[in-house]
């Protein structure tokens, strides 16, 4: 792929996801936990997993954190902190999960994502910001919430990806 | 990509794993809340004395029948005090700006402090 295309395509997935990533802040989350979002966000991720490569996701990924903070006015917060932590580990896990000849489908590359996502922003609350394990309590009612946005998030991955082919990386 | 394969269930199964570990015990009837901020204990409040109870010039607690809430936070999101009233383990009230947490024992938790004094 030409340097060119791949770079408008990562700037074209970030605006989006930089933008779901602020609106989705106007859905109401409820859990009492500041941050806490739905991750709507990351359907953006799960459309350049296919044929993308590691360093293009984690750069999509922080980017999209960074536009969102700083369109929410959240940025260099402990808000931030949890959400650029939890994407990382999240694009890592399921950019392995990925790989050629892994067995998953969409549906449990995105659940593993946002159990990760959610579990690193805990931690990061729990070890940085509070520094209180009780703050894990909170872990089951965020799974539930996170989940419905991962499956949500991969249905819409798995139309987008139909309609391209398989893969927004590819030479054509 | 395929929507869903088989190895899926799989990720579904650790989920719901995590999720039973996790899962809280239901409410005890606690009688105290701990107050944490930092990480370190500075306060512990009566549940069945009902009260408004300041902590530094951070929060104002209120607390009522067995409950407990923040009424007033000097902090800009309130996420606190939208977490409204908690009385059980699962829920704590958390608040980021001010690195305070308020929260409810797990009657186990206490009865363990009891023997081990």
């Amino acid at each position: 792929m030409k340097i060119a295309k791949q770079l408008s395509l990562i700037a074209l997935l970030t605006a989006l996801g930089g933008v779901v990533h602020l609106l989705e802040t106007l859905i109401p989350f409820p859990l009492p936990v500041p941050g806490g979002r739905w991750g709507f966000s990351n359907a953006v991720i799960l459309i350049a997993l296919p044929g993308g490569k590691l360093s293009d996701l984690l750069l999509l990924g922080t980017a999209k954190s960074i536009l969102g903070a700083f369109l929410g006015g959240r940025l260099l917060t402990p808000m931030f902190l949890m959400s650029v932590g939890g994407i990382v580990i999240a694009i890592l896990v399921m950019w392995m999960m990925s790989r050629p000849g892994a067995p998953f489908g969409l549906i449990g590359i995105s659940l593993a994502g946002a159990i990760t996502n959610n579990a690193v922003q805990l931690f990061v609350a729990a070890f940085l910001i509070v520094r209180s394990t009780a703050l894990f309590l909170i872990f089951p009612y965020f799974l539930i919430l996170g989940s419905i946005a991962a499956v949500v998030n991969a249905i819409i991955a798995h139309s987008t990806l139909r309609k391209v082919g398989g893969s927004l990386w590819k030479e054509n | 990509m395929k929507l869903f394969r088989a190895f899926d269930l799989m990720v579904i199964l650790i989920m719901a794993i995590t999720f039973l570990l996790f899962f809280p015990a239901a409410s005890n009837g606690a009688e105290v809340a701990h107050v944490f901020q930092d990480g370190q204990m500075i306060r512990t409040v009566d549940l069945f004395l009902d009260s408004l109870i300041e902590i530094g010039d951070a929060l104002v607690l209120q607390v009522e029948k067995g409950a407990v809430r923040v009424v007033e936070a000097n902090c800009p999101d309130q996420i606190c005090v939208k977490t409204g009233w908690t009385s059980s383990p699962g829920i704590p009230i958390v608040c980021i700006p001010n690195r305070i947490m308020i929260v409810i024992p797990r009657k186990n938790d206490q009865a363990i402090d009891v023997i081990t004094g």
